[in-house]
């Protein structure tokens, strides 16, 4: 027999061998990489009830270091979320909910994973869970939140639909977060029937970050002016005629006071929140100027792509493109209405933006992961965001926003002996509803630990509105 | 001097192996605070050391490597099973310790390969009374019917047969001339396909299948063989799929395991489950829950190896089993007689269908017929019959040009 063909006929019973073994690790890794996670966190994965029982979740704190939440065991070796008193409702827009029947929210959800790691990589607790056989726990979070904070601005919006957020305009650390109506997080398997029966009220909602209805109205002035006063020159001596009205073709933009402001500047024109201004500034910059200048303040942006390390989730807000659409839509646009939208979270890394000389810093929530010997995991570090505006630009649009809050439409923020800082804005709804009320703020204005915004839904209507609710709690902060 | 370098490198590969092992029973030793462990990890690496010294001592002429990779995949098989639970690596331990002797009396007291090469009828009578005894006296063993038991201990006669088909058509059609030569073997392989099937035993059927397959094409050199082989494989397969209800099923679960969690696809889904917890790196060695894929510690261990060693340790053992089926058919090649090249190719063909077949299963790239990994899978029949056939291996590897 011919040898060598035997051989190469061997050769090719290998190779077909070597194709079909290849097959088998490109299978396999293209399983892993294409339906991995999917099928790992399927319901009839055993492993992940498992994992959340066998390991006692960790505890969050403050930051502090005072307790907000730790679990326990029941009889049957599941484990509850135990709440400290009172701290339930204020801390649910931030940490969400619990419930071995409904899921995850918020904070915890998305520090699950962190929460549950016993971190069985470290050999040295390997060796001391084995020996003392302990309960094996979780990492614990540290929050930035302020507690004190937290509870003063959840009793602050009263019975107001609303949410307060506040951070560390220097740092980044969020300070407080708050949304009205909300669940309690301690009751949610009981409560639940009751809670997603509520689309109104919609108590599950976080009001501060996931909203995407809110117009900024006034306060997205505070953008406009500080795109007018790097893009056109001579902007700041420049003078604007205000009789109560623009009319534009076939359309007029009033004025919040009928009669006008009469000859007007830019500074003047935030000061007493002049939309006629506005709107001609507006004009003046452009389709393409206006959407730029909100880009660059991060609209139109996916926050938790920018952040990619914080980790609740943020909803867009949007600055519509405008080209081609008229100059109603322009002036509209400039003063937060026509189909412009915001956070309040995202108004609140505006304002944080002028107390901080141009600079966003990159908000954050959790300030440490430490495991349960007090061992630091991971710490959170103060970082640039993004910088939108020059330096000169935030400081000239800050010493408006002082006199805003000094003479203008914000008074009702002043705190007594501390320079603050603020925006007002009444965000018109439609449907006849009564406008938003909205405030975004910082104090104290020449070194500010606090930036701030506020929004009550339809507040217009009551006697309490965003200024004065941001101004109590500023003044609860800063007064300490 | 090359050997000598090469001699190095083999302990080298060896001393890694040894290393793997005492790691990974220590992990199972502390975690579960059981000693036993550890004694069973040594005694095995003993066990592999002997060996490898007999082999070398007497026989340096032999593959270099077969041994080593064996010894790999075994004590993988090994880690596994004890962490799954000690009764079935102690109970392995001692069919590894049966399979490892019969490995160095084949390679050390039997006769050259050339001496057995004309009992072609008593490999016959056996290959054909092993699976007619099954069809008689088989006991019925999670739906397959191919399990025979002795007293307490069962063992499967399929396992066996294998070997003797295997040296059946190599003995017949080591001098192949005419095609005549070929009517009885293809009888032969077609009742051995047709008990298999009767038996539910597809997996199998499909090993006889491939084996039958590469020996044939090698022994004619006539790729239109396997060409026809292959259509009357897929009318016998279609015909199968009509005639057999446990062959649609394995069919229905195989394209839709999801519709089926809870019944007839938990199996295959729990599997799934398992490998894609263990993600690129695994959970790491008795940190993950093999344990809820039923049968774990038989057709599905390379679902553990997944769970715990992560993708990396699943293509480091596809990758063995490649390379342990690469020495085979290298043997093959430089071996001096057509038999013994036939019963290389059988037996490489042999290992590296068994494990392409059962983890293709587990993973759901082809439909899951029930069959063990072979070296690792726990299971007496399949161990010992393992060494036999890589014995044979090494004999065949001795007497070659290579080496």
């Amino acid at each position: 027999m011919d040898e060598d063909k035997l051989r190469k006929n061997i050769v090719k019973i290998l190779i077909c061998f070597s194709i079909a073994f290849l097959s088998l690790i490109v299978y396999l890794t293209y399983f892993e990489v294409s339906s991995g996670e999917k099928v790992a966190s399927s319901v009839y994965n055993k492993r992940n009830k498992d994992k959340e029982n066998q390991i006692l979740r960790g505890s969050i704190y403050d930051r502090d270091g005072d307790l907000i939440v730790e679990s326990v065991r029941n009889k049957d070796n599941t484990q509850k979320r135990v709440y400290k008193q009172g701290y339930e409702k204020p801390y649910a827009p931030v940490l969400g909910y619990y419930s071995s029947k409904y899921g995850t929210t918020g904070i915890e959800e998305a520090y699950s994973s962190q929460l549950l790691d016993a971190d069985m990589l470290n050999p040295l607790k390997i060796i001391k869970d084995i020996a003392t056989s302990a309960d094996r726990k979780g990492n614990n979070l540290v929050l930035t939140i302020d507690s004190t904070l937290q509870k003063k601005a959840y009793d602050a919006l009263e019975d107001n639909k609303g949410a307060v957020v506040a951070m560390n305009p220097k740092t980044g650390e969020i300070l407080c977060m708050v949304s009205k109506p909300i669940f309690n997080p301690a009751t949610i398997d009981e409560d639940w029937d009751k809670i997603s029966k509520q689309d109104k009220e919609a108590p599950l909602l976080n009001r501060a970050t996931q909203p995407q209805v809110y117009p900024p109205g006034s306060i997205f002035k505070v953008i406009v002016a500080s795109e007018a006063l790097e893009n056109i020159s001579g902007i700041e001596s420049k003078t604007f005629k205000c009789n109560g009205g623009l009319k534009i073709n076939n359309y007029t933009l009033y004025d919040y006071s009928k009669r006008g402001h009469g000859n007007i500047d830019i500074h003047e024109g935030l000061v007493k929140s002049c939309n006629v201004t506005f709107g001609q500034i507006g004009i003046e910059l452009g389709a393409d100027r206006l959407k730029s200048g909100a880009e660059d303040f991060l609209f139109n942006k996916d926050l938790n792509k920018e952040i990619p390390d914080f980790l609740l989730p943020i909803s867009k807000s949007k600055f519509p493109d405008l080209s081609g659409k008229g100059d109603e839509a322009l002036a509209q646009s400039a003063i937060g209405q026509y189909t412009v939208t915001a956070t309040p979270f995202q108004m609140m890394l505006v304002a944080s933006t002028f107390a901080n000389g141009g600079k966003m810093m990159k908000p954050y929530i959790v300030k440490s992961i430490v495991d349960i010997y007090g061992m630091n995991v991971s710490t959170s570090k103060s970082q640039v965001l993004t910088e939108p505006i020059k330096k000169e630009t935030a400081d000239t649009v800050k010493n408006m926003m002082v006199d805003v809050v000094k003479r203008g439409t914000g008074t009702n923020a002043k705190i007594s002996g501390i320079s603050v800082a603020g925006k007002t804005g009444t965000a018109e709804v439609g449907n006849d509803l009564p406008s938003h009320s909205w405030f975004i703020g910082f104090g104290p204005s020449d070194d500010a630990d606090i930036a701030i915004a506020v929004i009550l839904e339809n507040g217009e209507a009551k006697g309490r509105n965003a200024a004065l609710v941001a101004g109590e709690i500023m003044s609860s902060y800063l007064k300490r | 001097m090359g050997s000598i370098v090469n001699h190095a490198e083999e302990k080298s590969i060896l001393r890694l192996v040894y290393i793997i092992s005492i790691i990974a029973f220590s992990i199972i030793a502390l975690y579960n605070k059981d000693g036993m462990a550890i004694i069973l990890g040594l005694f095995s690496i003993a066990l592999i050391s002997y060996s490898h010294f007999i082999i070398r001592r007497y026989f340096p002429d032999g593959d270099k490597y077969i041994l080593v990779l064996s010894a790999f995949l075994t004590e993988a098989g090994l880690i596994m099973l004890y962490r799954i639970k000690p009764y079935y690596a102690i109970r392995q331990l001692g069919w590894f310790t049966i399979g490892i002797t019969a490995f160095i009396l084949i390679v050390v007291v039997f006769p050259d390969i050339e001496g057995i090469k004309n009992l072609k009828y008593f490999y016959l009578a056996m290959a054909i009374g092993l699976l007619c005894i099954t069809q008689i006296f088989a006991s019925d063993v999670r739906g397959s019917k191919n399990w025979i038991y002795i007293g307490s201990v069962g063992f499967q006669p399929s396992e066996f047969a294998k070997i003797f088909i295997i040296f059946y058509l190599s003995s017949a059609l080591k001098d192949f001339k005419s095609k005549k030569q070929l009517i009885l073997p293809g009888l032969v392989i077609m009742f051995s396909l047709a008990m298999l099937v009767i038996q539910t035993d597809l997996g199998m059927a499909l090993i006889y299948f491939c084996i039958s397959l590469a020996i044939v094409y090698i022994a004619t050199s006539n790729i239109r063989y396997v060409i026809a082989a292959f259509f009357l494989s897929i009318l016998g397969a279609v015909g199968s799929f009509f005639m057999f209800s446990h062959v649609r099923n394995r069919v229905a679960i195989w394209i839709d395991p999801w519709a089926t969690a809870t019944a007839g696809g938990h199996q295959i889904v729990q599997s799934l489950i398992a490998i894609a917890s263990g993600g690129l790196f695994g959970t790491g060695l008795n940190l993950g829950h093999p344990t809820y894929i039923p049968e774990v510690h038989n057709d599905f261990i390379f679902a553990a190896i997944c769970e715990e060693f992560g993708l990396l340790g699943g293509i480091a053992v596809i990758i063995a089993y490649f390379l342990l089926i690469y020495r085979g058919f290298r043997a093959a090649i430089y071996a001096n007689d057509t038999f013994s090249r036939l019963v290389a190719v059988g037996i490489s063909t042999m290992i590296g269908a068994q494990a392409f077949i059962i983890i293709g299963g587990v993973i759901k790239l082809i439909p899951l017929t029930g069959i063990t990994l072979p070296l690792i899978s726990y299971g007496g029949s399949s161990m010992v019959i393992s060494y036999v056939a890589l014995g044979v291996l090494q004999k065949i590897s001795e007497t070659g040009l290579g080496g």
